[in-house]
């Protein structure tokens, strides 16, 4: 059975586009690659 | 594509090492790998509308290799199928930032752009934050809520989180036949989204139970007939002209019906809506000339006002106190003055008001006649009476004399002649009171001793 106030609390408000900046910046994590070179550069240190 | 060196962004062949730099590539290589495997896998995934897998697939593909252009551009058209501009704008940009030349991001922006779809998409996501807002609202508003939603899906029509929330609070109205809909349609966009999925699952025990519970109803009416011998009513093929006349009286009543219950009152609302509009349309008429009228009103007013303004100010120049009264009277006194005849023109000027005429020429005469007629009047008029009486001419001499006494009531020489005057023209009761003025307010002087003689004591 599903409960309504619970999954009502699931939803989050949406953003504008116009919050696009912010939003690409949030997600330009480091990656795989970025670690690998870190640690490349660490070893030859 | 070909796979470009990590540290200085050249091509890179077989080797295990970047032929340019140096780097080591196997690692990098594996990494690389894992992330092309992974972006195949959402593509897959992504062909067949299995929306949130290939979401999973490339969100980790990116992981692996933030600079995968491909599996960034994929995701980004992905968010945008399921309404999700704001996330698909951010990929794209993403994407454009690491490779600004030859990118499908920058196209597919450029599109959004130009066609006006970012707008709408904004005011889709107002909205929806807007119902969400009200369905959360202490009051519970969720007829509102659902209106929103639903003008959220014709902006939007496939902006799923939108069709969740719908299905939901339809859900919770126990409208189960809208909220399967809902669900429905979100899932044709997206097939695997788990919140659709669990809604659907969730909505068939109700709408299976309401099946269930339809065809126990049957069974049990279908029992219940055959017990009691109900016949149930079966086709007939009608037969003979009674039935044909009975139909088509029948159908004439059901039109009668229909023009009485629906045509009729459709006539009279219309009627009553024209009569209304009439209304409206006299009453603002009305207002319109209510309006001019008192306009109208209004400019009488004025005109009236300026008519008697003009009035006063004719009036200030041709009535008895007006300038050209003041004129007249001014041109006779300098005549009398000129002819010689000082007290006419003294009696004129007693006449002129000075304050009438503001011109400074008309000011500049009235002055120096003043002086003349006040200061040196009185002696004037004397002498003149006194020449008079010299002259024998009593008469003339008690006009100066009465003047003169007009000027200054207190000049006993003026008294004393006058009474002379009254004297010599036979009215010794006159002469007497002007004797007795001089002997009592002067008893000193000369003139009171002569008064004496001539009153006999």
């Amino acid at each position: 059975m599903l409960n309504f106030e619970e999954e009502l609390k699931n939803f989050e408000p949406s953003k504008e586009i116009d919050e696009t900046g912010e939003t690409a910046r949030n997600r330009n994590k480091t990656d795989l690659v970025d670690i690998m070179m870190q640690l490349l550069k660490e070893r030859e240190e | 594509m070909p796979m470009k060196c990590y540290r200085c962004g050249s091509e890179l062949g077989r080797q295990d090492i970047c032929l340019k730099c140096g780097a080591p590539l196997n690692t990098y290589r594996l990494i690389v790998r894992r992330a092309n495997s992974l972006y195949n896998s959402g593509l897959e995934k992504a062909r067949v509308r299995d929306l949130s897998g290939a979401i999973e697939d490339l969100q980790l593909c990116l992981q692996y290799h933030k600079r995968h252009i491909q599996a960034r551009n994929l995701l980004g058209l992905i968010y945008h199928e399921i309404g999700e501009d704001a996330e698909a704008m951010a990929e794209w940009t993403i994407s454009a930032d690491y490779q600004p030349e030859d990118n499908l991001a920058a196209e597919l922006m450029k599109k959004m752009m130009d066609s006006g779809q970012i707008e709408r998409c904004n005011t889709a996501v107002r909205k929806f934050n807007h119902s969400l807002t009200l369905a959360r609202g202490a009051d519970h508003s969720y007829d509102l809520s659902l209106l929103q939603l639903q003008k959220v899906l014709r902006i939007n029509p496939k902006f799923i989180r939108a069709y969740q929330l719908l299905a939901l609070i339809y859900i919770h109205n126990e409208e189960y036949g809208k909220a399967y809909r809902a669900v429905r349609s979100a899932l044709e966009i997206n097939r695997s989204d788990v919140i659709c999925l669990r809604y659907r699952k969730e909505l068939s025990r109700f709408l299976g139970k309401k099946n269930r519970s339809a065809a126990k109803r049957e069974e049990i009416l279908k029992k219940a007939n055959e017990s009691k011998g109900v016949v149930v009513p079966t086709y007939r093929e009608s037969s003979g002209i009674f039935q044909a006349v009975l139909h088509v009286f029948g159908g004439i009543f059901l039109g009668l019906l229909v023009c009485w219950f629906l045509v009729i009152p459709s006539i009279r609302q219309q009627i009553q809506r024209d009569t209304n509009e009439k209304i409206m349309s006299y009453g603002d008429q009305l207002t319109g000339k209510d309006a001019q009228i008192q306009e109208l009103e209004a400019r009488i007013e004025e005109l009236e006002e300026e008519n008697t303004s003009a009035n006063d100010r004719l009036e200030s120049y041709t009535g008895r106190s007006g300038v050209i009264e003041a004129y007249e009277t001014m041109l006779e006194v300098l005549e009398e003055y000129y002819n010689g005849d000082y007290l006419a023109a003294v009696d004129a000027f007693g006449k002129l008001e000075g304050n009438t005429v503001e011109g400074s020429t008309f000011q500049e005469i009235y002055q120096r006649l003043n002086e003349q007629f006040s200061s040196g009047s009185r002696d004037e008029l004397y002498n003149r009476g006194y020449q008079a009486y010299q002259a024998n001419d009593y008469e003339t001499a008690k006009g100066y004399f009465l003047e003169c006494l007009e000027i200054d009531p207190d000049y006993a020489d003026a008294m004393y002649w006058l009474g002379l005057c009254y004297h010599n023209t036979g009215d010794k009761a006159t002469a007497d009171t002007y004797y007795t003025r001089v002997i009592e307010e002067y008893p000193d002087t000369s003139y009171a001793q002569s008064a004496r003689e001539l009153r006999g004591y």
